[in-house]
């Protein structure tokens, strides 16, 4: 509590028009019925990585859809890049969606017993593709230009992570029930963005005074597009 | 009028290249078109008249039946040359044409040495020197167009030639257009002769060679979407996102210059794209230029002010059998599970990886080194282990997780996966003969003793439906009789079986890369086979080809099952249901199996490690001697192969095909 006040009145004193500031909060939500992917069966890596790894491509609880990451675009907005880490275990990243300001580094870690290949699909940052044996050193990747990265490994198909580099340090990740919140946003006028993996995204354009400002999205409208990789 | 020139030394060099028919005749003397092509070149007169040797315009009938219309051919012109105006559009069109039906065999620089190039005899044509079909009038390349090999006069084993009639599959004037592209650019192999080479290299002039040669496969806007790239795989690269899978710097990272130059100048063996050595140097330096400036992200690595850090590789260890034996060690760790147990692409995660929409295909046969786009020799090796290749899921394995030992380890390994030199290709197959029962099984340890033969394939290209990236690009054959049976034995790699086989004979795919002890799944065969039954909606299959009966004369059926006249016999193995047929066919699509009580044919099959194995075996005799081919001894009969690849989709006329090869039984 008391890092968190210094670090407002910091702000405050950095941007001094922003005295008092506003923030964003919401629920994203999913009423459709649908099927929830089943988890994945491991087979013969039942012993390493667990009989079964959850599918968390679309996970909804009492309609509140989780890891949402909902991004705002701005003139002003700034941040400050961070230092973030993503564990290998139980054959599943951890976390399955990161959401990260560029310039941030990532340290990849393996806690597994096995060998993982981690291959991430990316365009403006250089994708990379490599091994983590049992034991292995942590990899830092680190992310230049604001992007959608995918990262897979290759010799276990059912892994996958996403990792949202973004543009400044307002963003959220929506939690399982749903709901995100962003503070410390300057009055002013932004687009808000919510995007899921296999939803997709959708945008609206919002003025922010003091207090908080209340913006929700509903996904029900679409469809999933869920691979069957 | 023949007379014997200087020039003719050095023609008869390039002369060894052509198909046998084509080749000078027992005395000596140069055939007639060598002969008309020196004279027009030195005296520049039109030439008329006949050869005996090799198919030339005196071969050609008065006319033709084209679409039900009667084509004269003497003195016929094509009709595109009268309109100059768009006798440049109509090049390019013909260049369209010519990269979605031809580069296949005729290759990109119309050299004869396209991907299935060395995969059919006789060869593909070679338009490029002087004895070409360019040094005779159009209307000769219109018939040969038209009417294929298959159309040639019998003295020129018409049945042996690969080359399609393309007369329902091109309009007319599509035919005049390809034929306007092979005379415009079969002379015209290197520089471009429009503009000068400007004196230092420069991106506009990369351009111009990029649209001249290069669009064809990489777009017009170098997005890798040109005519071609839908009958590729690999498709031809994508410049605008910066990326080439062959370079010195780690994964991901963009090539140095010397890196997309190197690729230009030796090109991408066992894929489509060539090498363009025969580029001045200073224009492969201006597609360099051109290639970066294409994707943005070069621009941005030079504002940012980076600086490449490519890979070194260090001065060669010497090979020990400690290093093997660790290699094989790492190799099974962690290469296994993509490239397979013995390397042939089957790892137990290649099913994740390979999606050839996506343009993500199989992890490489480590046992084909030929078709390595960088090269099998140690040092090649280590820089692909320590780079990977970027946009695949072939990673890289940096400092960060092995030394330079292990590589090396890794890399004498990977030696030992294949046949020190890629097997020749003979053209008659010596069945010898053994005493007491010829081997029935694959495993037999009496197959150890007979020779293999290596036999290519290409994709079944001539006719609709078509295969234009078989997976199979050779099967390995052999042999053995005992005066009374025949046996043959093939191989050939498949990185995926049909799970049903698992129920009728031994499949051993390759195992997960090996897990230490406590954490190993006892392999549950049950739970297994009970999950994987189901057949694939194509099976896999092979067929073995001879004619109904050997023609004394020589005559053989057409190489693509026959014809009607002239029918073949094939025997053909399925892996479901598990079994040989014997059948017979006039053509592509006229097969007929033989009643049950004919079929005497045997097989006995087996996968292991991303490759299927059979031995098809059948008495010498038959009762049926009009549908059964009988084998005679010391005579050559022909013998040719079609292979599917199911679970490619590869069914009916989608296949991979052989030419002709002579089996005898000694
Ligand atoms: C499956 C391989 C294959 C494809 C595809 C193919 N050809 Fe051929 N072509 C051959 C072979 C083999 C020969 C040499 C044997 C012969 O002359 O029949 C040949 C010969 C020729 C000849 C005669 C050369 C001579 O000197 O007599 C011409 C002209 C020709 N091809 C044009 C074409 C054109 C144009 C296309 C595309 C529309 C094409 N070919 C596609 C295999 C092929
Ligand atoms: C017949 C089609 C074809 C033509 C013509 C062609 N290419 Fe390619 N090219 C390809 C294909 C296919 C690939 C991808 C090979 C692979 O992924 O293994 C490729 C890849 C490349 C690459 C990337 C190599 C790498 O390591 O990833 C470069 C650079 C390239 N081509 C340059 C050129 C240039 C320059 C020209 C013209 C002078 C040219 N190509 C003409 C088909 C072609
Ligand atoms: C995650 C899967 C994967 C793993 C693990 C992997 N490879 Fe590969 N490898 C591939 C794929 C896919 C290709 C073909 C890529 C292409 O050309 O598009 C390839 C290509 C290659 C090539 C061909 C290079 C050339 O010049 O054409 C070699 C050699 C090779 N791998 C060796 C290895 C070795 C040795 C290891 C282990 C140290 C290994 N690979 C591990 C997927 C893998």
């Amino acid at each position: 509590m008391m890092h968190r006040l210094i670090i407002s009145i910091l702000i405050s004193l950095l941007v001094p028009s922003a005295a008092y500031s506003g923030s964003i909060k919401g629920k994203i939500t999913y009423s459709s019925e649908v099927k929830l992917p089943k988890s994945f069966e491991t087979g013969k890596y039942k012993k390493a990585c667990g009989q079964n790894v959850p599918n968390e491509k679309l996970l909804v609880n009492d309609k509140g859809l989780m890891n949402v990451v909902v991004t705002i675009e701005g003139k002003k907005l700034a941040g400050k890049p961070g230092e973030y880490t993503l564990d290998q275990k139980g054959c599943r990243y951890a976390p399955h969606v990161m959401a990260m300001m560029k310039d941030s580094v990532l340290k990849i870690h393996s806690s597994d017993p096995i060998n993982h290949n981690l291959h991430s699909y990316s365009f403006d940052n250089d994708p990379v593709n490599v091994m983590f044996l049992p034991n292995q050193d942590d990899y830092d990747l680190e992310f230049e230009e604001p992007e959608i990265v995918k990262i897979e490994c290759d010799l276990h198909g059912w892994m996958s992570a996403w990792i949202i580099v973004t543009d400044n340090s307002f963003f959220d990740i929506s939690g399982k029930e749903g709901t995100y919140s962003i503070p410390d946003l300057p009055p002013g006028k932004y687009t808000v963005s919510a995007w899921h993996e296999v939803l997709g995204s959708k945008s609206q354009k919002v003025t922010v005074k003091d207090g908080d400002t209340e913006i929700n999205f509903d996904f029900s409208d679409v469809t999933p597009q869920i691979s069957k990789k | 009028m023949i007379a014997i020139h200087p020039r003719l030394i050095a023609i008869k060099k390039l002369w060894k290249r052509f198909p046998k028919f084509m080749k000078f005749n027992s005395s000596g003397l140069p055939g007639f078109r060598a002969a008309c092509a020196i004279t027009a070149f030195l005296t520049l007169l039109p030439v008329w008249a006949h050869s005996a040797n090799l198919p030339s315009t005196g071969d050609m009938p008065e006319s033709i039946t084209v679409q039900g219309k009667t084509i004269a051919l003497k003195g016929l012109k094509n009709p595109l040359r009268q309109n100059p105006a768009s006798l440049s559009k109509n090049i390019k069109e013909g260049g369209e044409v010519y990269f979605r039906k031809c580069f296949f065999c005729h290759g990109d620089h119309l050299d004869g040495k396209g991907l299935f190039g060395n995969h059919f005899f006789p060869p593909p044509a070679d338009f490029t020197h002087q004895t070409s079909v360019t040094a005779l009038p159009e209307s000769y390349s219109y018939w040969r167009i038209m009417k294929g090999g298959q159309g040639l006069p019998e003295k020129y084993s018409p049945w042996d030639s690969a080359m399609p009639a393309w007369e329902n599959q091109l309009t007319e004037e599509e035919v005049w257009k390809v034929i306007l592209y092979i005379f415009a650019k079969a002379s015209e192999k290197g520089p471009l002769a429009k503009t000068a080479i400007p004196p230092e290299p420069t991106v506009e002039r990369g351009k111009e060679i990029h649209d001249e040669k290069c669009s064809y496969c990489h777009g017009d806007s170098g997005k890798g979407d040109g005519p071609s790239a839908k009958y590729s795989s690999p498709q031809p690269r994508n410049f605008s996102k910066s990326h080439i899978k062959i370079r010195s710097t780690p994964f991901g990272k963009i090539p140095t210059d010397q890196d997309i130059f190197d690729r230009i100048t030796l090109g991408m063996p066992g894929t489509t794209m060539p090498g363009w050595s025969h580029l001045p140097a200073s224009d492969r330096w201006s597609l360099v230029l051109y290639i970066k400036s294409l994707g943005r992200k070069f621009k941005r690595f030079v504002d940012k002010g980076k600086k490449h850090a490519p890979v070194v590789v260090p001065e060669l260890p010497p090979f020990t059998l400690e290093s093997l034996a660790s290699g094989k060690e790492l190799f099974l760790q962690n290469c296994s599970g993509c490239h397979g147990v013995m390397g042939r692409s089957d790892g137990a995660s290649t099913h994740k990886i390979v999606d050839l929409d996506s343009d993500s295909i199989w992890p490489r046969n480590l046992s084909k080194p030929w078709n390595f786009r960088r090269g099998n020799s140690r040092k090649q090796l280590f820089m692909t282990l320590r780079t990977g290749l970027s946009t695949t899921s072939m990673p890289r394995f940096s400092p960060r997780i092995f030394n330079d030992q292990k590589i090396w380890d890794i890399v004498h390994y990977v030696q030992t996966l294949s046949p020190s030199q890629k097997p020749t290709v003979k053209r008659t197959l010596a069945a010898k003969a053994m005493t007491g029962e010829v081997p029935q099984y694959p495993k037999d340890p009496a197959w150890k003793a007979v020779e293999p033969y290596f036999i290519p394939l290409g994709g079944q290209v001539l006719n609709s439906e078509k295969s234009y990236f078989p997976v199979v690009d050779n099967i390995i054959v052999k042999a053995i009789h005992n005066n009374d049976e025949i046996s043959i034995y093939i191989h050939w790699d498949d990185p995926t079986y049909d799970p049903i086989l698992a129920k009728t004979t031994s499949v051993e795919p390759s195992p997960a890369p090996p897990l230490p002890e406590h954490l190993r799944v006892e392999e549950s065969e049950k739970e297994e086979t009970e999950q994987s039954v189901e057949a694939q909606e194509f099976p896999d299959a092979i067929a073995v080809q001879f004619p109904n009966s050997v023609d004394e004369s020589g005559r053989k059926p057409y190489f693509l099952n026959g014809d009607s006249s002239h029918p073949v016999n094939l025997w053909k193995w399925q892996s479901n249901p598990n079994d040989a047929l014997e059948m017979n066919a006039t053509g592509l699509k006229n097969w007929t199996p033989q009643p049950k009580e004919d079929q005497l044919v045997f097989s006995k099959s087996a996968y292991r490690y991303g490759r299927y194995f059979l031995v098809l075996n059948r008495k010498l005799k038959t009762r049926d001697a009009d549908n059964d081919i009988q084998f005679p001894m010391n005579v050559k009969i022909p013998i040719a192969f079609n292979v599917w690849d199911g679970s490619q989709g590869e069914e009916g006329t989608k296949k991979a095909i052989s030419s002709w090869f002579d089996l005898v039984l000694e």
